[in-house]
């Protein structure tokens, strides 16, 4: 017994040796060249040895720079983590920050400013390089002061602590392969507020949303009951599994290092995937590529997504529901802005069903507006019915920068949207409709009549309607139709209508049924 | 100290014990519903407790037994004998425990393999509908490898033997069904088809090491393999300390409900589709020596731009799969890539020329087969609908070589030599079947005729009795022919059996 006393008390200090002299480290999203969010506190965290002191100093690197005086502390918790905050500051740098435990990091060239999460699919990683103008976008790319961060794809069945990236000044090397909506979207705002602008550009073409939504965006949904009992069952029986698991690892380990020892044949490492590492399934992508940068301060975020769900209805709705609340729970910073792009008009089918697919995701994405601090970029006109996707990102990310500018710089004086479907009243044998965000007017775009407006009396037969612009409303009538009790707008996959206000936005397509 | 003794005894006993009663195991590939090759010896393998006695037995009449003894390692093999076409029968494997495998058939058992023309499915192939409702041959067996990559071999893959029926046969390789239906047909007696594909990956992943080292062309990519190897058995011991360190920390997480992290990666460099010998480690591997009559390929889009290397690479991979399997030279038969308008990056509309070329030159290697396939192509779709022709193809080979049916022609015209006829050129032929035609009744597509100035143009064809004659007015004094030379070529020159002949060059110049 006395043996293994001190066996175990032989062994106590080459456990704790180990940790004691771990480094001071820090999660790859604050680096050198990082934007960090202006005005607001800023979270700031890493690993170090459990009980080990860490101080936090930012220092202007330029005597131009205002000067600050932050200074912020922390100290390791039992399993190495740490978290502080440093105070609010106001737009600037750059600045030098330090972080000293046992060493010092010192992080470069940090600006403060306007910081946004870009995420979605292949329409949101879709690179400038194979945008509209490439060669003179990419050739005019010298913005320093517009940082970018791009995320790597990486599923994984758990959270992940950290990602392989770095953050970059925006030149003609560095542009070529960014997000064109996040980088069209950040030099809009970059131009109209002149204030450093941070871009963490996370997406992977062909997911669908449920990748990328936190367990805790799901728990909140009815509607999504199944997938969260999913997500449940199956960490409880990775968990449940994990010992026996490990066990078959352990055998492995003693074989392999037998064969190693005796030039043996090696066998494969018994598989131990977690059955949620996968880009496909729920919370693979929140895990792998959303959860490591939590919680970094935030404007907020822009999403372009959902090709990959054009056949969920108004179950995509709810999905927008998880993902947003999701984010803004885990996130811990309120409903920070979440604008989106509703999706472009595009030939998904040649099914007569499958036609109004699309529809029904613009439908459930405009349903999305209601969630406060939400904002919806309509593209009937800019997309190609022949390419899920569409060249001109420029217009993409310039729609987007408008809700930001209006809703959250001040931008009162901006119409942000193209005219949003208010209410209907029937009128003998017309139906009139009013509109959210006439701007200065409504009109048709290109000067002919209105187009893709539809009509239908009790008989739910819709027939192609006459619309005409009567002040700030609309009058929709059809000789077929005596009594009409609905209306449709660009209800179908390859509609293009025509139908703005005058600063040029498109109306999202609508109906007034729910047939 | 005798407390500690006593745990450590335990502890050797309680792992000793798991070992001990380790129960008889069987590859999946041995299953219910198999369908075992007939007329020839069949290996049964499998695993158990290091010198555990297995008892075979299937229950003919008389009953059929064999014994093995496990090894060291704990594999232990047996061989059924030679058994006529016919069932059900069932298989007991017993050892401490005892297996009972039913519904087995002796037929006829094929390996099919290549990319995403082999793997595409009935579902999305021609006449999907009716294909599918009436794909009821409870006689043809299926057996669908999952696409799994490994950089070391694997024992087992994840699969079932199952009957064909409307549900079994809708994501089956389409090509792999049409071949086996036919067979079927023609021969009466029970089909196995495994299937093994995986869309857009190269021929290189597919191959075995050995294969590699048969061909001297080839030294590098056998180097790049051991190397490979080298490397993860280098840093092993680095990576064991990195999972020991994780299930620690996993070990302390369970107890105490903390956050689970990922286990660190220990992936083996040729862990991908994309590598040398990835594919044949987790998807070819596990299923040899399982007999089979032979192999059926379909594959070269990933290899477009590599011309004659193809053929290395072909002679590669079959003595590959042939040495593993060690059950001689089997019948290879592969389909030969057909007509696309490969663009952008691709750019030369020659590349596929050349393919054709090497796939020709692998009918040099004995008992293969090529089903030519220009006439049933599409140029804007690398994935052509009409499998049922290509699975039908494949098919008039193995009846023709391997099942020795006289009356079958197996093939369009194949190229066999030249001779210059003043301001013409005769060309010959093997496989002239019933005799040479146009299937469209015009005049014969696809020739070009050149001098020496190597100037191709494009050239009169007529069929001459069993030869071809190609002439222009323009090029006086011939020295080449080349027929169907371009990816978009879709020649009409067939035989009376509508079967289209290959494309080929006379030449072997540059451009």
């Amino acid at each position: 017994m006395e043996l293994t006393l001190l066996l175990l008390i032989g062994f106590l200090p080459l456990l704790i040796g180990t940790i004691a002299y771990a480094e001071v480290t820090l999660p790859r999203v604050f680096g050198s060249n990082m934007v960090l969010q202006r005005n607001r506190q800023v979270p700031i965290w890493g690993w170090a040895s459990p009980g080990e002191e860490i101080t936090i100093t930012l220092t202007a690197e330029a005597e131009d720079v205002e000067p600050v005086s932050a200074t912020a502390t922390a100290v390791a918790d039992a399993d190495g983590n740490w978290q502080t905050k440093l105070p609010a500051t106001a737009a600037g740098g750059p600045y030098t920050l330090r972080i000293t435990g046992g060493n010092t990091l010192e992080l470069t060239n940090v600006l403060f400013g306007e910081v946004w999460v870009c995420s979605g699919q292949s329409n949101m990683e879709w690179p400038v390089s194979i945008s509209n103008d490439s060669e003179e976008e990419i050739a005019a790319a010298v913005y320093p002061k517009v940082r970018l961060f791009h995320i790597p794809r990486v599923p994984s069945g758990l959270p992940q602590q950290d990602v392989e990236a770095d953050w970059y000044e925006t030149s003609p090397e560095t542009i070529p392969n960014f997000s064109a909506v996040a980088y069209y979207f950040g030099r809009k705002l970059y131009k109209n507020i002149d204030v450093p602008i941070g871009l963490i550009n996370t997406s992977w073409g062909g997911t669908a949303i449920e990748p990328w939504t936190p367990p805790e965006g799901f728990a909140g949904i009815p509607a999504l009951t199944s997938i969260s009992k999913e997500v449940e069952n199956i960490q409880s029986n990775y968990r449940a599994q994990l010992p026996e698991k490990i066990k078959a690892i352990e055998v492995w380990m003693g074989e392999t290092r037998k064969a190693l020892e005796t030039e043996g044949q090696l066998k494969p490492m018994p598989d131990n995937t977690h059955p949620l590492m996968d880009a496909g399934r729920p919370t693979a992508l929140y895990n792998g590529m959303v959860h490591p940068i939590i919680p970094y301060a935030i404007r907020g975020a822009l999403w372009y997504q959902g090709e990959s769900n054009h056949q969920d209805g108004m179950v995509y709705y709810e999905k927008m529901k998880a993902l947003i609340n999701g984010w803004r729970e885990v996130w811990g910073q309120g409903d920070f802005p979440f604008y989106f792009v509703q999706l472009a008009p595009f030939n998904y089918s040649n099914q007569e069903e499958g036609q109004f697919f699309l529809p029904q995701i613009w439908e459930a994405q405009t349903a999305t507006l209601e969630l406060p601090n939400t904002g919806m970029a309509v593209t009937t006109d800019i997309g190609d019915p022949r390419d899920v996707h569409p060249r001109n990102k420029q217009e993409v990310g310039r729609r987007l920068a408008l809700w930001a500018l209006a809703k959250d710089y001040n931008g009162d004086d901006v119409t942000y949207s193209g005219p949003l479907y208010k209410s209907m009243a029937v009128e003998g044998n017309t139906i009139r409709l009013t509109f959210d965000h006439v701007g200065s007017g409504l009109m048709s775009r290109d000067e002919k009549l209105l187009t893709w407006f539809q009509i239908a009396g009790e008989d739910r037969k819709f027939f192609e309607a006459n619309a005409t612009i009567d002040g700030d409303t609309i009058v929709v009538s059809s000789n077929a139709i005596a009594n009409p009790v609905a209306v449709r707008f660009g209800w179908h996959q390859s509609a293009e209508p025509n139908f703005v206000n005058k600063e040029g936005l498109p109306a999202s397509p609508f109906r007034t049924d729910s047939w | 100290m005798k407390r500690i003794a006593l745990f450590l005894i335990g502890l050797l006993l309680c792992l000793i014990q798991p070992l001990a009663h380790a129960e008889v195991t069987l590859p999946r590939v041995i299953g219910n519903n198999m369908v075992l090759q007939r007329d020839m010896q069949v290996p049964v393998w499998g695993w158990a407790s290091a010198g555990e006695e297995i008892t075979v037995t299937l229950n003919t009449e008389p009953l059929y037994s064999t014994t093995a003894v496990a090894d060291a390692e704990g594999n232990w093999q047996v061989k059924l004998p030679a058994m006529q076409a016919g069932g059900p029968y069932t298989l007991k494997v017993t050892g401490e425990n005892t297996l009972e495998l039913t519904n087995i058939l002796f037929g006829e058992v094929w390996v099919c393999s290549g990319q995403s023309n082999m793997q595409w499915s009935v579902r999305a192939s021609k006449d999907s509908d009716a294909e599918i409702a009436a794909g009821n041959y409870p006689n043809i067996r299926l057996f669908y490898v999952p696409r799994v990559p490994s950089g070391l071999l694997q024992k087992d893959v994840e699969a079932d033997w199952y009957e064909t029926t409307p549900e079994t046969i809708e994501n089956f390789s389409a090509v792999a069904y049409y071949f086996g239906r036919k067979l079927y047909k023609n021969l009466d007696v029970p089909i196995g088809l495994i299937h093994t594909s995986w869309g857009g990956t190269r021929i290189e992943p597919w191959t075995p090491p050995v294969g590699f080292t048969s061909v001297s062309t080839l030294e590098a990519i056998s180097k790049e393999i051991q190397e490979a190897h080298a490397t993860y058995r280098e840093q092993l011991p680095q990576k064991m300390k990195e999972v020991e360190a994780w299930i620690a920390e996993t070990r302390k997480a369970l107890e105490t409900g903390a956050l689970l992290t990922e286990m660190p990666e220990n992936r083996h460099p040729l862990r991908h589709q994309g590598r040398p010998t990835g594919l044949y480690n987790s998807m070819v591997h596990p299923l040899v020596p399982y007999a089979i009559r032979g192999a059926i390929w379909y594959q070269g889009e990933s290899n477009l731009q590599d011309g004659m290397l193809y053929h290395e690479k072909m002679k590669a991979l079959i003595n590959g799969w042939r040495k593993v399997w060690e059950q001689g030279d089997f019948p290879f038969y592969f389909v030969q890539l057909a007509p696309f308008n490969y663009g952008g990056w691709v750019g030369d509309p020659f590349f596929l020329p050349q393919i054709w070329e090497a796939q020709t030159a692998t009918l040099s290697i004995p008992n293969t087969g090529m089903a030519v396939t220009t006439d049933i192509g599409n140029l804007k779709d690398i994935h052509p609908r009409n499998k049922q022709e290509v699975g039908r193809r494949l098919a008039l080979w193995a009846l023709a070589k391997t099942y020795s049916r006289e009356d079958v022609t197996h093939s369009g015209p194949l190229y066999k030599s030249m001779k210059v006829e003043r301001n013409s050129i005769r060309l010959a032929f093997d496989v002239v079947g019933s005799g040479l035609m146009s299937r469209d009744e015009e005049p014969l597509t696809w020739f070009e005729i050149a001098g020496e100035d190597k100037q191709f143009v494009e050239a009169e064809a007529t069929v001459d009795g069993n030869t071809v004659v190609v002439s222009s007015a323009i090029v006086a004094n011939p020295v080449a022919v080349r027929f169907g030379w371009h990816q978009s070529a879709e020649p009409n020159f067939v035989n009376k059996e509508g079967l289209p002949a290959s494309p080929f060059r006379t030449d072997s110049w540059e451009k």
